[in-house]
């Protein structure tokens, strides 16, 4: 054993670029699904965890159906005989610089009560929270990503270099002093926290709390009090609600990590193949001297698990630096879709590092059976190649298991898109149909490539055992780029189709502290060069759905787009206060159908409406519903607005009603908003959401590059004499070189060509089946190019630069000794 | 070369352990949370300029003196008294009222309109339950503390309520209520004053230290008839027994040389009423500020000063944090008769909250027979350092 295992030292000693390609081929991976599956952690419970750091494991949750509690109310409980210790909280999102980050205000004393929880505050930071009225505290970690990101102003010239932050709200800005750092608590990371004065005032909310942190033992207390409106609910149900609100976008990262999983393997085995190759002739000599083919796999075997065990390590350690880069890409995302921000970074724990790393050294040894296989059918003494062609009978039986997976996971994907669910299905689905393309796609490639006539084509071929691993790689890589590519394009054109359709208005308003009333709509419609007004107001119904009031003409109702239900009639019950429309996101959430008849809990009793239409909606992936703001304010004796939209004379411009604005005071506090504004904003939301798609797509292409590379070193090897024939008949290197540029630039270009049936199979299943299962939306088909023709671009680059290297190793040798020997 | 596998072999298994040992540290558990860290201390000892000091005697008005005087620094109302149950099971409670007036030079004039939450006071109460058990149940120290600001009525005191949410004393004709509940234990007790005011110190103008200023006003109710229930759990208990008030303001009326105080509060079976309290040095040696007062049975008073009363420590207790607190001592005036011993009726009564100190119920005997001469209270203040 001690010789065969000085052997393997003696060859990786003399090719450590090997070595390092190996370790590079796990380590990409593992760092992939390491990165992916912290990322998902955070999203899974670190939404809330600000909570917990406050209040305690086990705290609950007291809000009000409308939104906010009025402080009068948690006066009334709070000064109740017996009451348990209540921390009052107003939260809101701010941005800071660039970011997106989570304002607390609460009571600063009622958290030193708070049991199981608490702030980390030097002395005199308590006293300045609550004595002056710009002090703001937050982690050391956000204090220095936000100081590197120049958010934080430090003026030296005072007399105790105070740091100041400024946030902004609602198109107010602030300048805060952080009065100290707490240390050392991470789930408070990208909070800001002040005392409930300054807060009520920053946030413009005076009076406003958005909820109380109560003991867990309080239920029982709260059950026997006079509590209108207020609802409870503890840590793990509200840890629940967060798991499903990020459920699609969890989704969506964990079908990327397996993907990318799945390309990381075809790595493992071209990297392992590749030494295998490289050592067939020891392996021959080994068994001429009386090594027996059992010892010869065991060593290839502890080989294998030393080098996947390396490479897991560094995988791990990269996959968990990448993850927080990974995070920084859906804090804000995540921020603008869930108004909630995760609060910590990424949280490594020993349970997920070590079923990486289980799964990681498994698919390790089951890929290179194969190669173990083979090593046990050396001869002894075989010391040339002998793996010029697969049996064609081993080909048929790939191509038949290919088949099978293919259209098992095409059956699954089915089942899953006709009932409607369960996600993993139809992504376990999407799994087995393109690791039965990625089986198939080699032999299609070779077989066209076979058909070029070319010296350097029929080689290619001729190595097709080394190749295909590397070729499904390369073809699976690019496909999911593009294929992620089209989904993430074809979403955006639907998108902004949608917003298009959607603003029927010139400008819209909106107002941060004036009252947007039925008398203040009246006085807008006399407003010069105002033609119609219409508006919305939005609320949470007690049962948590969001309820939408509109007061619609004829032209924003124009604005749905319908998916089901007729347009003339839903309008007629609609403007008559007796139907509903629903989001498609909502109708398949909660599994509605047209027409059926659904319980609304309003403040004066439970309404019975039916649903009139189904419209297209992208706004949120939880879903609205919506009902007729004449009908609403009968039952919520709610006359406010939420926002106006305004049209306005096609002579009048918005600028002139802006200086009309300006020139009369009592509007002050009103923001006048333009379709085009609003409809960039949302485009620019949307592309924040998918940078992190972009980014993985990139990845993955980066992966399957090593096995790119590590599949045509293995080439130029085991076709060392093949090359060493073309020297001696008059090749020069430079020529060499050329030649084996084009084989891998061929190889890449075939890659890419298989890649674009692939790649519009997952944008199909991506747009048209998961998303509709993660986010509850379909996406109006569209195929944009684009991504196609980046992916050849990028294809035939990587082709290129893939055969520098192996052009460069294979044309130095110097050909004699191997026209002599065979092969090495 | 025969060396080179085993630097290699070295060499890969160090960069393992480095990726190992940063997998590690990753892992390495978060340290739990420190609650909120008041620093209660400052407010005590310093008071910046613009509170009003206490440097000479000034009559004092009631009732409108039992309320706040939020021009001084700090204040307190404080009960302690000691029960006992129709079984003579022994009780000792203690419900503390502190107000602090924040630093009001650190709030920069001229910004915009303050929240209901402003405040200039911060306040802070102490509630203790000391439940000495049985032959069968161990003695057991129940204790909550609580804060709150001088705003949305969340906390305060005039002249006929004091109150920090829904703790509160309330003014009666004969004397106050006391409702408290906390987490396992609560009092509902009726005080009724046996005894009327006594001013400590030169007519309620009692001296702390050299300086000007190192002074509070400081009157006491020295006796108490008190009853009601406590309850433990879900246990109730009927008691009666007598408690003490005392009521203090000031600013800055610690001195900075001073380490902390013993103070007594004594209920002499034979009618008389000990206060004696001892401030010590950095040195821990007594100051020469400490002083007291013997309220007859009729209710006359009579001050006395450090030279008129000796305190000797008799026997410590170490705490679960280690520190030694002198729980037995030896009290004597010479000059009315008084050699006592007093014993804590049991040893853990110590405070943990954000100020750290001893406060619990004590038995008075003869220091020579060993007869009860009386109970009452001993509060133990600088022996350990804030958390």
């Amino acid at each position: 054993m001690t010789l065969l295992l000085m052997s393997s030292w003696r060859f990786f000693r003399r090719h450590p670029g090997q070595l390092l390609l190996a370790l590079t081929g796990v380590a990409a991976g593992v760092a992939m699904v390491t990165g992916v599956a912290l990322m998902r952690d955070v999203l899974l419970w670190s939404l809330d965890e600000a909570s917990i750091a406050l209040a305690g494991e086990d705290n609950l949750r007291i809000s009000h159906r409308s939104g906010l509690i009025d402080q009068q109310q948690y006066l009334a409980l709070a000064l109740q005989a017996g009451a348990p210790a209540l921390l009052p909280v107003l939260e809101a999102t701010v941005r800071v610089a660039d970011e997106r980050l989570r304002l607390i205000a609460l009571d600063v004393l009622a958290v030193a009560e708070s049991q199981g929880g608490g702030l980390s505050l030097a002395g005199p930071a308590t006293g300045q929270l609550l004595t002056r009225r710009d002090a703001v505290v937050m982690t050391q970690r956000t204090f220095k990503r936000l100081k590197r990101a120049g958010a934080i102003a430090v003026n030296k010239n005072g007399p105790n270099r105070e740091a100041t932050v400024s946030l902004h709200h609602r198109g107010q800005s602030h300048t805060l002093t952080i009065v100290s750092l707490i240390e050392d608590q991470r789930t408070l990371d990208n909070h800001l926290i002040t005392d409930l004065a300054v807060g009520q005032r920053l946030l413009d909310q005076p009076g406003a709390l958005s909820h109380l942190l109560a003991p867990a033992n309080a239920a029982d207390w709260l059950a026997t009090q006079a509590v209108d409106g207020l609802q409870w609910t503890p840590q793990r149900d509200r840890q629940a609600a967060s798991a499903s609100l990020t459920a699609g976008m969890r989704a969506n990262l964990s079908a990327m990590s397996l993907l990318s999983l799945a390309v990381g393997l075809f790595v493992i085995y071209s990297v392992l193949a590749f030494l295998l190759v490289q050592r067939r002739r020891s392996f021959g000599m080994l068994r001429a001297i009386g090594v027996s083919a059992d010892r010869i796999t065991m060593t290839l075997m502890v080989e294998t698990l030393l080098l996947a065990g390396l490479g897991t390590l560094l995988g791990l350690v990269v996959g968990t630096i990448m993850a927080d880069g990974l995070l920084t890409l859906i804090r804000q995302p995540v921020a603008e879709l869930y108004q909630q921000v995760p609060a910590r970074g990424i949280t490594p724990s020993l349970g997920l590092y070590a079923s990486v790393a289980l799964i990681s050294l498994t698919m390790a040894l089951l890929s290179v059976s194969s190669v173990l296989r083979e090593a046990r059918h050396i001869s002894p003494g075989q010391l040339v190649r002998d793996s010029a062609a697969r049996a064609p009978q081993s080909d048929r039986w790939q191509r038949w298991l290919a088949g099978s997976v293919s259209v098992l996971g095409l059956i699954m994907i089915g089942v899953a898109a006709g009932r409607g669910q369960p996600l993993s299905l139809a992504l376990a689905g999407l799994f087995l149909l393109l690791a039965g393309c990625a089986l198939l796609a080699p032999q299609l490639g070779l077989w066209a490539l076979g058909r070029w006539p070319s010296r350097a084509a029929v080689m290619l071929v001729e190595g097709r055992q080394r190749l295909m691993p590397a070729l499904a790689a390369l073809s699976l890589a690019l496909a999911l780029s593009a294929g992620i590519g089209m989904m993430v394009l074809g979403f955006r054109v639907a998108v902004d189709q949608w917003v298009d359709q959607l603003l029927r208005a010139d400008v819209y308003v909106t107002s941060h502290d004036a009252a947007l009333d039925g008398a203040r709509m009246d006085e807008v419609t006399h407003w010069p060069g105002v033609t119609a007004v219409t508006s919305v107001r939005q609320v949470t119904l007690s049962n948590g759905l969001a309820l939408l009031a509109y007061d619609l003409n004829d032209s924003a109702w124009r604005g749905f787009h319908w998916l089901a239900g007729d347009p003339d009639q839903a309008r007629e019950s609609f403007m008559a206060g007796e139907a509903l429309i629903v989001t498609e996101a909502l109708a398949r959430r909660q599994g509605w159908r047209l027409g059926e008849v659904i319980d609304v809990p309003s403040p004066s009793g439970s309404l019975r409406l039916p649903i009139a239409g189904i419209y297209q909606d992208y706004s949120s992936d939880q879903g609205t519903l919506a009902m007729n703001g004449a009908r609403y304010r009968q039952h919520w004796q709610d006359d406010q607005r939420d926002s106006l939209g305004v049209t306005l004379h096609p002579e009048t411009n918005v600028a002139e009603l802006r200086t009309w604005l300006d020139n009369h005071p009592h509007h002050a506090g009103i923001t006048l908003t333009t379709r085009e504004t609003i409809r960039e904003q949302t485009m620019a939301v949307f592309d924040r959401t998918f940078r992190i798609s972009w980014a993985m797509a990139v990845l993955v292409a980066l992966i399957a590059s090593v096995a790119l590379i590590s599949a045509l070193l293995a080439l130029g090897l085991e076709r060392a004499r093949d090359y060493a024939t073309l020297r001696a008949l008059g090749m020069d290197q430079a020529h060499l070189r050329r030649f084996v540029r084009w084989q891998t630039t061929a190889l890449a270009g075939t890659a890419a060509l298989l890649a674009v049936p692939m790649a519009m199979l997952i944008h199909v299943v991506l747009s048209q089946v998961i998303q509709p299962l993660a986010f509850g939306w379909r996406i109006a088909f569209n195929l944009p190019m684009v991504p196609l023709a980046l992916m050849f671009g990028l294809a035939l680059a990587l082709g290129l630069m893939a055969g520098l290297y192996p052009g460069w190793a294979i044309a130095r040798r110097d050909p004699a000794p191997l026209l002599r020997s065979g092969n090495r | 070369m025969s060396r080179r596998p085993a630097i290699d072999l070295i060499a890969v298994a160090v960069i393992a352990l480095a990726l190992l040992a940063t997998l590690g540290w990753w892992l390495r558990p978060a340290p739990p949370p420190t609650p909120v860290q008041l620093g209660l201390q400052g407010l005590m000892g310093e008071a910046p300029e613009g509170f009003r000091r206490v440097t000479a005697p000034q009559a004092l008005q009631f009732p409108a003196d039992h309320g706040a005087h939020p021009d001084y620094r700090n204040e307190w109302w404080y009960f302690t008294g000691n029960l006992t149950d129709a079984d003579g099971r022994h009780f000792g409670f203690q419900f503390t009222l502190f107000r602090f007036a924040l630093d009001p030079a650190e709030t920069p004039a001229g910004s915009d309109p303050l929240s209901d939450w402003a405040s200039d006071s911060l306040w802070m109460a102490h509630l203790a339950l000391s439940d000495a058990g049985t032959s069968t149940q161990a003695p057991q120290f129940h204790q909550a503390e609580r804060f709150a600001r001088g705003a949305l009525g969340l906390a305060g005191a005039d002249a006929e309520r004091w109150w920090l949410r829904d703790w509160q004393v309330i003014a009666t004709e004969a004397g106050w209520t006391l409702q408290a509940q906390a987490e396992g234990f609560a009092l509902d007790l009726t005080l009724d004053a046996a005894k009327p005011i006594v001013l400590q110190g030169d007519q309620g103008y009692s001296r702390k230290g050299p300086e000007p200023g190192n002074a509070s006003r400081y009157y006491s109710v020295t006796r108490l008839h008190t009853q009601g229930r406590v309850q433990i759990n879900d246990q109730h208990y009927a008691v009666s027994g007598l408690s003490w008030l005392d009521r203090e303001w000031g600013s800055g009326q610690l001195s900075g040389s001073l380490s902390g105080w013993d103070w007594f509060a004594i209920h002499l079976d034979d009618g008389r009423d000990l206060m004696v309290y001892q401030l010590r040095d950095l040195d821990g040696q007594p100051s020469t500020f400490s002083a007291g007062m013997l309220v007859e049975a009729d209710g006359s008073g009579q001050t006395l000063d450090g030279a008129d009363f000796s305190l000797t420590p008799m026997r410590h207790w170490t705490d679960q944090a280690g520190v030694q607190w002198p729980l037995d001592w030896r009290v004597t005036v010479p000059d009315h008769g008084i050699d006592a011993h007093t014993r804590a009726r049991f040893d853990d009564q110590r405070w943990w909250g954000s100020v750290p100190y001893w406060e619990g119920m004590i038995e008075v005997l003869d220091a020579t027979t060993a007869q009860p001469l009386g109970q009452g209270y001993l509060e133990l203040s600088g022996y350990a350092t804030a958390p």
